[in-house]
């Protein structure tokens, strides 16, 4: 520090310490906050993570693809599920903010930023789901896969991950939710395969196909409203 | 003005009472929150910041209801909050961490914005480290860009939970300088345990200890309490509240003094430990000079 | 500060010598972490979740009470790959990233325990995630083998295997945390054991050598089969393990730069048991094919038989404790068939059964086929002085295992002889069967009902165990399934009265319907009488 460290006002002096007016600060409305929020929340976001677990999982579904061995389609849908499951591990690290010390007091409100990091895991986590099931489809006796179901399923699975990002976050007070994240998850998963067979969620294709997976769209639905809970709710006043 | 007004502010966590009847309120310029560990001061300074509703009690901040999401937005708007423990993104430069911060504060004009943080940044002495990504600065300089962030925006109540930790005596005083030209303009409300910071920095001082205000005034008025329970002598003396050899080879006792003592000026300190070291949780907060 | 607080002198220091002194804290600090891994949620959830659906399963009534000790020990060690082995890696890969995930490794790095031997600490401290694995499968395996009706005997190296999986995954969580610092690791490292159970249970896999290279192992045969028969190479497979597990531990001590001498040891125990047990493991068992054909060929060789009332019972070596079980049912379907058909044919006698090489290979055989291997059977039952033995699977102790001896008990009463294979039972017959099975006992009605649900066209009494069951068509199942949700006073006398005529194997459908006033659907011309065993 080799200046005077005084506070200029801000309408009054420039860094250099030269009397030029510089514009009055304005704020901008909640749109303009979110397109100028997009890139530095990207940059903020734990990409690398979710773009290993995902290529991990890409990597899954290959051997069976290039070795051209013929799996019975239920064997296909397993993997297919270890790939959810690792783009799900990956959508847990979505939501670490070590700035959420700062961060929490600002004005803008947690979930805008939460919502670009949402849209960002979405994208990436989607393309390489979409990759696992191109390489899936491109094996042998694979064209008839329920892939719509399936993707509802991953779908259900990556919102259950942000889900448990987000508690993860909000019970961080560094904010680095994902280590309760990731073992919430895998927890879930692991009550999920053990399920008994009225609610049985890793069903295989034939007769309970369909009764599982109206299950599944409602495990996703819960989850998304349940991550809009954990986001906005704020801890109530016990009077 | 008055910036902050809290009344009967009361915090639980299970079955610990964090903060039970805190009142005080904030005027322009810089108060002191003193109080030894585990007193409440972060929880306190989180409640200001918005950060945690209260259990109980009522708050108004810059004429705004925290309580309220309105009102906390408002309130939000005009705050700096340094944390005690803040974060950052290891990968950003000291630029674009503030920079984020400020759009967080709704700056979305970018040529505004960015004068706005060069200015913050140059105000805390970080200039020729904007290009630095965060992971390469040192414990200092991060204290210092925290800071930044809490300035950006211009805030006009500015809460800082023990900003000068990690500074050097250098550093100590040009943030000295710093805050009490803000505390010409802005109020600010600063938790430490530096009681020099008290003493130079703040018009007023509130002391918290197990949750409680224990003392709410001036910082001559907290040194004021331990006047005539001071003293030196050649030797330590077992009945004091703190006894210790100073520089000069004489000790210095707080406490009730022998006979014949030889009386010195308090400091802030000695009014501190007066108040905290002889406090047993029953008495009632000290208050001086009719501040409240 | 409520008084002057001086600086009391510091307690004399103990001063081992260096190398005890580090032993001791190391032992110090595998006791500290073994607690915390012990008292982990995740620990308690993976403990609770391994033993959650068995509790719930003896709570509700639905576990076996015949189970199979050596097939009990695959399905856990499946289990515990997953749930205590994955839980155990992620501890594991948390512990050792916990210095850097809190920041304090800067501080640790000048403590003077050196980090080779904190991580020695962190691996020690496993063994305790090993041990309650040990006791956890102990204990569900030893409420198994406490009950009556357990078969089969625990190999140790079999018990061991769960909690070898324990450390080796542990040894994977530590080796994961020394190599890349971040959590993400540990997780995708467990869906990476899930392939691999995934690729372990794979039929494609489980023809050849390759399976034994994986960590778990699955029967090459969907039921239990007797000791003798079984490929699973438990010691040297528990040897195999261990080997990984200490070549991991090298690995680790390597890494941070351990003694060289003790890295060397480390590494050498660790490649003879790995590649010793690796290797070997897979080595075809000459005797093996001799022992399968025998098992499938000629069971009466190698069993034991024992007589209970007039009815005797064979079975493979470690089954005896299934033949109460056996006894019940065929019992219970005695009773509901006429007095003078209780005993028709030569003596009743039971024989285990279990067709190796049709199981195995996912084979769908001809059914002439299958009436060469039955005829063929038979053949050897009479040589053994059982002849037409009524035949019966390694499995036991479900309604539907139930059903199915006791429908191959009501056709040997009915027919004088054992079922020969091939078509299904047709006219009245086969309804009488269905009745007779049906009006036994609660459990093979149960057991009846449960087959109708999963077959198609026909009511098939049959498991994987026993190919060639009966099956009766759905239209001859109808009426008799219909007929028993009548009060049951009414159709024994009515069944014993004209029971020559519905054994008869011409008695059509038709007569069935009359005799009991239940109405018979007509048969549809496109589907014909399809074909009958005659």
């Amino acid at each position: 520090m080799h200046h005077v460290s005084r506070v200029p006002a801000p309408e009054a002096v420039d860094t250099s310490g030269r009397a030029t007016r510089v514009p009055v600060l304005r704020r901008g409305g909640r749109a303009r906050t979110a397109v100028a929020l997009v890139w530095p929340t990207l940059r903020a976001m734990r990409i690398v993570p979710l773009l290993t677990a995902g290529l991990v999982g890409v990597a899954i579904v290959i051997p069976p693809a290039v070795t051209g061995s013929v799996l019975p389609p239920d064997t296909h849908i397993t993997v297919l599920r270890l790939v959810m499951a690792c783009v799900g591990i990956g959508v847990t690290f979505a939501l670490d903010d070590p700035a959420k010390p700062t961060a929490e007091t600002l004005p803008v409100p947690a979930w805008l930023g939460a919502l670009i990091r949402a849209v960002a895991a979405a994208a990436v986590g989607g393309t390489c789901w979409v990759a696992a099931l191109v390489v899936t489809r491109s094996g042998l006796e694979t064209m008839s896969l329920p892939y719509a179901d399936l993707t509802c399923e991953a779908a259900a699975v990556v919102a259950v991950a942000f889900l448990a990002s987000a508690i993860g976050w909000r019970r961080s007070p560094r904010g680095i939710g994902s280590p309760i994240a990731v073992s919430a998850l895998l927890l879930a998963m692991t009550v999920t395969a053990l399920l008994p067979a009225p609610v049985r969620l890793l069903v295989a294709t034939g007769d309970g196909w369909d009764a599982a997976h109206d299950r599944w769209a409602y495990v996703l639905a819960g989850a998304l409203v349940a991550t809009v809970g954990v986001l906005t709710v704020r801890r109530r006043r016990r009077r | 003005m008055t910036a902050v007004r809290a009344t009967s502010l009361a915090l639980r966590y299970g079955r610990t009472t964090a903060l039970e009847d805190v009142s005080f309120s904030l005027r322009t310029g810089v108060t002191g929150l003193l109080g030894p560990n585990g007193a409440g001061k972060t929880t306190l300074l989180r409640i200001v910041a918005t950060a945690l509703p209260a259990d109980g009690g009522t708050l108004r901040i810059l004429g705004h209801d925290p309580g309220t999401p309105p009102g906390r937005l408002a309130v939000r708007r005009r705050l700096g909050y340094l944390p005690q423990d803040p974060g950052f993104h290891p990968s950003f430069t000291a630029f674009e961490f503030v920079d984020y911060v400020a759009i967080l504060k709704e700056l979305t004009h970018r040529s505004a914005r960015h004068a706005e943080v060069a200015r913050v940044l140059s105000a805390v002495g970080l200039d020729d480290r904007r290009r630095s990504r965060i992971r390469t600065l040192s414990g200092g300089m991060r204290q210092r860009l925290a800071l930044a962030a809490a300035l950006v925006g211009d805030p006009d109540l500015v809460i800082l939970d023990e900003p000068t930790v990690g500074l050097d005596p250098e550093q100590r005083l040009r943030f000295r300088e710093l805050i009490a030209d803000l505390g010409e303009r802005k109020t600010v409300l600063l938790s430490t345990h530096q009681t020099e910071d008290v003493m130079s920095l703040c018009q007023e001082v509130v002391v918290l200890d197990r949750g409680r205000v224990r003392f709410e005034g001036t910082p001559s008025e907290l040194a004021g309490l331990a006047a005539g329970r001071v003293w030196t002598s050649t030797q330590r003396q077992a009945g004091a509240l703190a006894s210790w050899r100073t520089g000069t080879g004489l000790h210095r006792h707080v406490g009730d003094p022998p006979p014949g003592a030889a009386l010195v000026e308090p400091s802030i300190e000695d009014g501190y430990l007066t108040l905290v070291g002889a406090a047993t949780g029953a008495e009632a907060p000290a208050t001086a000079g009719g501040a409240r | 500060m409520t008084a002057t607080s001086t600086l009391a002198p510091a307690p004399a220091r103990p001063t081992p010598s260096s190398t005890d002194g580090r032993r001791q804290a190391l032992l110090a600090l595998a006791r500290f972490e073994a607690f915390r891994m012990l008292r982990h949620p995740l620990t308690i959830a993976a403990a609770l979740l391994f033993l959650g659906p068995w509790l719930w399963g003896w709570l509700s009534g639905s576990a076996n009470r015949y189970p199979v000790l050596s097939d009990e020990l695959i399905v856990i060690q499946l289990l515990a790959l997953p749930i205590l082995g994955g839980s155990a890696l992620i501890v594991a890969n948390l512990v050792t990233l916990r210095a850097h995930r809190h920041k304090v490794d800067a501080s640790y790095d000048v403590l003077v325990l050196p980090p080779a031997w904190r991580l020695g600490g962190f691996l020690l401290a496993l063994l305790s995630l090993a041990g309650v694995s040990l006791l956890l499968v102990g204990v569900r395996v030893g409420v198994s083998a406490l009950l009556p009706g357990a078969v089969g005997s625990v190999d140790v190296a079999t018990l061991v295997t769960p909690a070898a999986l324990v450390l080796l995954l542990g040894a994977v969580g530590v080796f994961c945390g020394v190599l890349i610092r971040s959590v993400l690791v540990a997780p995708l490292a467990v869906l990476l054991v899930l392939v691999l159970e995934l690729v372990a249970t794979m039929p494609s896999i489980i023809g050849t050598g390759w399976r034994f290279l994986l960590p778990v192992y699955a029967s090459e045969f969907p039921v239990p089969v007797p000791a003798s028969v079984s490929d699973r190479p438990a010691a040297r497979h528990l040897a195999y393990l261990v080997g990984l597990t200490v070549l991991l531990v090298a690995a680790v001590l390597a890494r941070a730069a351990a003694r060289r001498s003790f890295v060397a040891a480390a590494l050498s125990v660790g490649l003879i048991l790995a590649v010793g047990g690796g290797l070997t493991q897979s080595w075809p068992d000459p005797g093996m094919a001799a022992a399968r054909a025998t098992v499938e060929d000629r069971p009466a060789s190698i069993q034991s038989c024992v007589t209970r009332a007039d009815v005797t019972y064979c079975f493979f070596d470690g089954f005896g404790g299934f033949v109460s079980g056996w006894d019940e049912v065929v019992t219970s379907v005695r009773a509901v068939v006429p007095d003078s058909a209780a005993s028709s044919g030569p003596p009743l006698a039971v024989r285990q059964r279990v067709p190796l090489e049709e199981i195995s290979a996912y084979q769908t055989g001809s059914i002439a086929e299958a009436v060469r291997t039955v005829a063929a059977w038979k053949t050897a039952d009479a040589a053994a002085g059982t002849p037409e033995a009524v035949r019966v699977g390694t499995e036991w102790g479900d309604a539907r295992a139930s059903a199915v001896l006791a429908a191959g008990v009501a056709y040997r009463l009915m027919a004088g002889e054992a079922f020969d294979g091939g078509f299904s039972l047709c006219g009245a017959r086969a309804a009488l069967l269905v009745w007779l099975v049906g009006q036994a006992s609660p459990t093979t009605l149960a057991g009846m009902r449960s087959l109708d649900e999963t077959s198609m066209g026909a009511l098939s009494f049959s498991d994987v165990s026993t190919l060639f069951g009966i099956s009766a068509p759905d239209r001859a199942a109808a009426p008799a399934l219909a007929l028993l949700k009548r009060p049951s006073a009414e159709v024994p006398p009515l069944v014993e009265r004209h029971w020559a005529e519905l054994t008869a194997r011409d008695t059509p459908l038709e007569r069935f319907g009359a005799i009991f006033g239940v109405p018979v659907q007509p048969l549809s011309p496109e589907e014909g009488e399809g074909l009958c065993t005659t």
